[in-house]
């Protein structure tokens, strides 16, 4: 199979659609995470209030 | 224990004041199997009337429990609520609608026998595999039914929840009924599937006992 | 952060490793399926993603009823999303791949039935989430339909199959593992890729999580 027919440019290209979804999958994460510890502070700095 | 033997009789007497609800299930089983006579005529293969007779019978099941307590108003679980506990009130409606289907199982069976003759099936395995299917089916759907009367639309729910729950049991059924059409089966296998069928039904009671007090309290 | 997402990425490169070795190893010849035995790595995979999102879902409803906290709800619902994501994609591919082999999208098989009776139980959990207005209410009363369910499947899942004649799939008809007669190198892909699959499940299951934990504001 390996090196017949250039197949291994299908692998490539298939490898590089996946890692771009995990890439954007990791993104969404982070931004949540960052909206979670908005949140949090948020929540503290209104508990302090009173 | 007297507590459920009590709400038995309650639902007995309910049924019989209210007949309109047992007389439309007889018709409704009547009708379905006569328009079966009239589109297969009386000969079909004995294959075709287990199917036939099961997804009948499913039907019927599925109209005789889904009211018992769908039908019931909000405040009549109310006053139960306060006077029953809630193993009792599942218990008895369990036992009554297993009394209820097995009834009305066998008067379909007679019904699709006169309209549509009796394949040679080996008693030994269908009569056993057809109460205890009953039972089965009729707890599954008791319980569905408490769970679809919780919630908004529940006549369409009743079918979309039931039927996942109740397949297994359906199609074992299928099975064992089509296994019984051989003629005579060994103990082995009849062992098999007759076990198959009771782990179901246990499982179901089992279940119900546990989970049914959650969805009676408000 | 990083210390807390290694398997996150774990599962990501496990996938990739699977798309790149289950395309470039070789594979044992055989009849009727030939070249396409590769979709093991990645149609077997969505079934165990979502069994595992399945069971998940069972463990958090249970949870909920003994404890009647609201994020075992979220966690318990959004299992059961997630789960049925990967159940569809499961079927899809399945179909493809039946198409191929036995001649058709649907052939009657205990497995392939079993799997869309799952189907079906846990769509009509998602109608049944739909139709309760009131938030703990539906929570209580999907858990205990999630667990009847869940059990019942587990009984046809499990029993059916052994009663039945005969079945398509490698391995039925007495033991439950298909895994008989796989070949080394196969199984040095298989079990990397469904590993990896069931990470990223319960990745997609975190974040769906968290963001309706946000949008509800339960914390």
């Amino acid at each position: 199979m390996e090196g017949s027919d250039k197949f291994f440019v299908v692998v490539i290209v298939m490898s590089i659609i996946f890692t771009g979804l995990g890439t954007y999958l990791f993104l969404i994460d982070r931004k949540l995470s960052r909206i979670e510890k908005k949140l949090k502070e948020f929540r503290g700095s209104k508990n302090n209030d009173k | 224990m007297r507590e459920t033997a009590e709400l038995i009789r309650k639902e007995f007497m309910l049924e019989i004041r209210q007949r309109y609800a047992i007389n439309g299930i007889l018709l409704y089983v009547f009708s379905t199997i006569f328009v079966v006579q009239l589109c297969f005529g009386r000969v079909i293969d004995e294959k075709t009337w287990i199917a036939l007779f099961w997804v009948i019978l499913l039907f019927a099941a599925f109209n005789a429990v889904s009211k018992s307590f769908i039908q019931e108003a909000s405040a009549r679980r109310l006053y139960y609520f306060m006077i029953a506990s809630p193993l009792s009130v599942v218990i008895s409606k369990m036992i009554y609608n297993s009394l209820l289907m097995v009834v009305l199982g066998a008067l379909s069976l007679g019904l699709f026998s006169v309209f549509m003759g009796f394949p040679g099936l080996y008693a030994g395995l269908f009569v056993p595999a057809f109460l205890l299917g009953c039972i089965g089916l009729a707890s599954a759907l008791t319980m569905v039914s408490a769970i679809a009367s919780r919630s908004g639309n529940n006549a369409a729910l009743m079918a979309i929840l039931g039927f996942p729950v109740v397949l297994p049991l359906l199609l074992l059924l299928v099975k064992a009924s089509q296994k019984a059409l051989t003629g005579r089966v060994e103990t082995a296998e009849m062992l098999r599937f007759l076990s198959a069928i009771t782990l179901i039904d246990l499982v179901v009671v089992v279940l119900a006992v546990i989970l049914f007090p959650y969805l009676w309290r408000d | 952060m990083i210390k807390s997402m290694w398997w996150k990425f774990l599962g990501l490169a496990l996938v990739l490793y699977s798309i790149i070795a289950g395309l470039l190893i070789d594979v044992p010849a055989l009849p009727v399926i030939h070249q396409t035995i590769r979709n093991l790595f990645y149609h077997v995979s969505m079934w165990f993603a979502m069994f595992v999102m399945l069971g998940t879902s069972l463990v958090y409803s249970i949870r909920y009823l003994s404890g009647f906290r609201m994020r075992d709800d979220l966690m318990a619902s959004g299992a059961v999303y997630t789960g049925i994501f990967f159940g569809l994609m499961g079927l899809m591919t399945g179909m493809i791949w039946a198409k191929f082999t036995w001649g058709d999208f649907w052939t009657n098989d205990p497995q392939l039935n079993g799997a869309a009776v799952s189907m079906m139980a846990y769509l009509a959990y998602a109608v049944l989430r739909g139709s309760i207005d009131e938030v703990a209410m539906r929570a209580r009363i999907s858990a205990v339909y999630n667990i009847f369910a869940f059990m019942l499947l587990v009984i046809f899942l499990g029993v059916l199959p052994r009663l039945a004649d005969s079945s398509l799939h490698p391995g039925k008809g007495g033991n439950t593992s298909t895994m008989e007669g796989l070949d080394m190198t196969m199984r040095m892909v298989f079990y990397p890729a469904a590993l990896g699959w069931i990470l990223i499940a319960c990745w997609l299951l975190q974040l769906h999580t968290r963001r309706r934990a946000l949008i509800q504001g339960i914390h």
